[in-house]
């Protein structure tokens, strides 16, 4: 049974650029910053309970801070301080084009993500097939550099890599939308698929009706803060006032 | 300090995803080339020819089989000097998949030391069957302890290039640092001549140079068949004590927030 428990979390990250550059600046007292940099509030005093079954949806406009709670679930980002319990695998379905290597085959960069993902040991030949099937790449171009692939290309094979792995939560941001209109018809109902199947689904998304389709339960965040939760309706029509609002 | 052991250098899996990423980073480096993995070996035996006859036929250093003792010291010397060189910078040049991916932050610092024992045994198998063919190469009974002293220079040389690798976000004045080091343990460590052509006071003072304890054990057993002597081991802990313990300090203080540094 997988859980989710996170109890007054706050993240706070590092501006970096807001450092103290130079040593004359540093003995002369001309720079403003400080040798660490100066934080930056990411998340503030997140609290979830989030159990096995529950389908998840977080809404919030950009730089809310949707993605970093996803990141902090994963374990990517270290909490400030709170408690940061997550039981189960992690199935990641995020921005995974950062995992690809263009210099390598498109066969290798199923390997690499993978590998990435920490389930190399799931990786077979027959596993490697189904992938390349799934994703129409034809077997010519399998084995080719993938900077020779299209932007669609390289967005439905990671998608496929990615899709066939396992783990009992899977996060998604922003992950229905990849490739021509017919993959993503293929490949949104293997995420349903996919969705139904996992003890714990969490999605990002800014489409309101997906995620009125897909969870029983909402978020809302602002500024890094949730600033509202409930049942997916009430939810999606309380952002939409906030928006309308604007 | 036990969990990092067992969950870092004692996990199978971690040295499996370290083996897989030195692989695909082998096919890319030497993929685009033409020659490909020829490379490999032409890079140090360039070297070797040009030291062997600079040293030998310019600067007259008396060693017995010259081009041998050159191999294994040039060879071992430019294994650990690239695999400090491109490993600090490991962490910052990975941060986007170190974003995205719950991976142990080390994965690409570890890979870049196998990657480069990798090309190590590689031109030493085959500069040394050229020494070999010429008849310059000497077999002796106590090589078959080498694979340990071996691995302890990879011991050694992961831990160093994960420690450099944490720090560099922090301090990028640290390659100016390193480069600088490295010239200077070029000169001072006997790779180019024998040890007894140091002064007394020169090679007491060696056992406090990393570089010395990390190469000179291993060549000689190489070279000349000599076992470390007791001293020797002690310092070989020594040094292998102390980067261990500067690592962990390093990690527990710096390691945690690494991710907005880059």
């Amino acid at each position: 049974m997988s859980h989710i428990f996170l109890k007054n979390v706050n993240v706070v990250g590092i501006d970096a650029t807001k450092r103290v550059n130079g040593l004359k600046n540093i003995l002369l007292g001309r720079s403003k910053g400080s040798i660490i940099g100066s934080y930056v509030s990411i998340l503030q005093n997140i609290s979830l309970n989030i159990k096995s079954g529950m389908r998840i949806g977080i809404l919030g406009k950009n730089g809310s801070g949707k993605t970093s709670l996803l990141r902090t679930i994963m374990g990517v980002y270290p909490q400030k301080n709170g408690t940061v319990d997550v039981k189960g695998t992690i199935l990641p379905v995020l921005d995974l084009s950062a995992g690809i290597k263009m210099e390598l085959s498109g066969r290798k960069n199923i390997k690499l993500l993978f590998l990435y993902t920490g389930r190399l040991k799931d990786y077979n030949i027959d596993i490697e097939a189904k992938i390349i099937e799934f994703s129409g790449i034809s077997k010519d171009k399998i084995d080719m550099k993938m900077k020779n692939y299209s932007s669609g290309m390289c967005a439905r094979l990671i998608f496929s890599a990615i899709i066939f792995q396992h783990g009992d939560i899977a996060l998604m941001d922003e992950a229905f939308a990849t490739g021509d209109a017919e993959f993503i018809n293929k490949s949104y109902k293997y995420m349903e698929k996919k969705w139904n199947d996992v003890d714990i689904g969490i999605t990002i998304s800014h489409n309101v009706e997906e995620i009125r389709k897909l969870c029983d339960y909402c978020y809302i965040m602002e500024n890094g803060k949730i600033s509202n939760e409930g049942k997916t309706n009430e939810m999606i029509q309380s952002y939409n006032n906030t928006i309308h609002l604007l | 300090m036990i969990n990092i052991i067992k969950n870092t250098f004692l996990s199978k899996y971690y040295w499996q995803q370290c083996i897989e990423v030195a692989k695909l980073s082998l096919e890319i480096l030497y993929g685009k080339t033409i020659l490909g993995k020829f490379w490999l070996t032409a890079k140090p035996l360039t070297q070797i020819i040009f030291i062997g006859f600079v040293f030998s036929k310019v600067m007259l250093v008396a060693t017995p089989n010259y081009p041998a003792f050159t191999m294994y010291n040039v060879l071992l010397m430019l294994f650990i000097t690239t695999s400090i060189n491109y490993s600090y910078t490991a962490i910052t040049e990975n941060i986007s998949i170190l974003k995205r991916f719950n991976i142990n932050k080390s994965l690409f610092t570890s890979s870049n030391v196998l990657q480069n024992l990798y090309i190590y045994l590689t031109s030493l198998t085959i500069i040394g069957g050229i020494i070999f063919i010429f008849g310059g190469l000497e077999f002796h009974l106590n090589m078959i302890f080498a694979p340990i002293y071996l691995l302890y220079i990879v011991i050694v040389l992961i831990i160093t290039c994960c420690t450099f690798s944490i720090i560099y976000p922090y301090l990028t004045d640290i390659s100016f640092i390193i480069d600088t080091v490295l010239m200077i343990a070029m000169w001072v460590t006997p790779i180019f001549y024998p040890i007894e052509q140091m002064p007394i006071w020169m090679q007491k003072m060696s056992y406090f140079n990393p570089f010395f304890i990390l190469i000179v054990p291993f060549t000689r057993l190489l070279h000349l068949g000599l076992l470390p002597t007791l001293n020797m081991h002690i310092a070989m802990f020594g040094l292998l004590f102390l980067v261990f313990m500067i690592f962990y300090i390093v990690r527990k203080k710096l390691s945690r927030n690494i991710i907005y540094y880059c």
